[in-house]
């Protein structure tokens, strides 16, 4: 490839995109920021505390948890299994999808076996792991036949040694429609939100604790999948927390369901 | 505003000369126009959350873009009554309107040559620095921007010959 073509395409792209432009105030950007750094520091403090309270008793601190952690057993957040949709409709669900996938790279084999696979009402979601990739689905029930509403492909990186849980991508929806240029998230209450997250092998567990609400994810094949209860505001999102246990109910860790 | 001993003004200049290429660079990631700006924004705003951190990385332009496509959240709407299905901004689609065929023709390549165009041309990293931020190596990177070129070569021009 000569020079001349690279200068080409680059040309090409930078007039392409040269009206392509991000008008949003700075000041905007600072204050979700500060909000966002003080829900953290907020956890931390709250850590801080108890920590102190703790070790003052001369007790060890297994975690850095800032509220003792939820009790298991709790709602269970997700089918019985991994993949819980019937074969003939993973059959149809899945091509839909696959087709879907083909269009941004991503090739699954139509004998691929998802790793994961579940509905909540007419919604579906389902995902196969394919070389690099988490190819994940979703679909929704309209008029009797599955139509795709959404797919796309997530990098699949090893968890660094320390951590037990990493989110790989989440979605939402809302019954209301979204104010242009209010943001990011909903103001209105959110439905069918499901959740799917790196889980480390020493995972055994993981608890997903929203609006004072604790549900239990199914975790297998590295995952931890999840759907939370429809009316949560986006703040009650933001705040989630995911708790991890080890084979013998020890919390491993917790985290912000974005983390 | 400061966060412990941090000035915004560093982040001021660095969101001023970053944000528009950032955006495009989203764009061309597969992020739906419509989306596009939120999670970008959204993106930025984690940066000033954290900022000592982000500060510090060699590529902090790369780290908001990888952010805001990671970011993966994913809205439904309501049309005439009825929940319809929204794509999600973690979906590398030609629906919504990219800014240009070029760009259009830059999410439909594999992911990989994608992650090189994107970074090479749209955030202006180096092949060394494109290299170390995908854990690849720089020969690697030149192998995959030559396959993407070929490719949006031959798009322009058969966009050129299309619009004779």
């Amino acid at each position: 490839m000569n020079a001349s073509t690279e200068s080409m395409v680059l040309d090409a792209l930078r007039t392409g995109t040269a009206d392509v432009v991000l008008d949003r105030p700075v000041d905007d950007i600072l204050r979700r920021g500060a909000r966002l750094r003080r829900r953290r520091m907020s956890r931390i403090a709250t850590a801080v505390t108890a920590a102190s309270v703790i070790g003052a008793a001369g007790i060890s601190l297994a975690t850095r948890s800032p509220e003792p952690p939820p009790v298991r057993p709790a709602v269970k957040a997700w089918g019985a299994d991994l993949v819980n949709l019937p074969p003939w409709e993973l059959k149809e669900a899945g091509g839909r999808c696959r087709e879907a996938l083909r269009g941004i790279g991503i090739s699954v084999p139509a004998n691929a076996r998802p790793v994961a696979a579940d509905a909540r009402g007419r919604v579906a979601i389902i995902i196969w792991r394919v070389d690099h990739d988490l190819a994940k689905c979703t679909l929704s029930r309209e008029q009797g036949e599955w139509q795709v509403g959404g797919w796309g492909g997530h990098d699949w990186q090893e968890l660094p040694p320390d951590k037990h849980y990493s989110m790989i991508t989440l979605s939402a929806g809302s019954t209301e429609p979204q104010d242009p240029g209010s943001g990011p998230g909903f103001t209105g209450p959110l439905q069918k939100v499901s959740g799917v997250g790196q889980v480390s092998d020493a995972v055994d567990a993981v608890l997903i604790v929203v609006d004072g609400r604790t549900f239990e994810a199914t975790v297998g094949k590295g995952l931890a999948l999840f759907w939370m209860p429809d009316g949560i505001s986006q703040e009650d999102l933001d705040d989630a927390t995911v708790w991890t246990y080890d084979a013998d109910g020890r919390v491993l860790d917790h985290y912000g369901v974005l983390d | 505003m400061r966060h412990s001993g941090v000035s915004n003004r560093e982040f001021v200049e660095f969101y001023a000369a970053n944000k528009d290429r950032c955006l495009r660079a989203v764009l061309a990631s597969g992020v739906r126009s419509v989306e596009a700006e939120d999670a970008v924004a959204e993106a930025f705003a984690r940066a000033w959350a954290s900022w000592r951190k982000v500060r510090a990385l060699k590529h902090p332009s790369a780290w908001v873009v990888r952010t805001a496509v990671n970011a993966n959240i994913s809205w439904w709407r309501k049309r005439r009554r009825e929940v319809v299905w929204d794509r999600p901004p973690d979906s590398a689609t030609t629906d919504g309107e990219p800014p240009s065929d070029l760009v259009a023709a830059v999410r439909r390549l594999p992911r990989r040559q994608r992650e090189v165009v994107v970074l090479r041309y749209l955030l202006d990293l180096n092949t060394a620095a494109t290299a170390d931020w995908l854990g690849i190596a720089p020969g690697t990177v030149t192998a995959h921007l030559h396959h993407a070129l070929a490719t949006l070569r031959t798009h322009l021009v058969e966009t050129e010959g299309t619009n004779r």
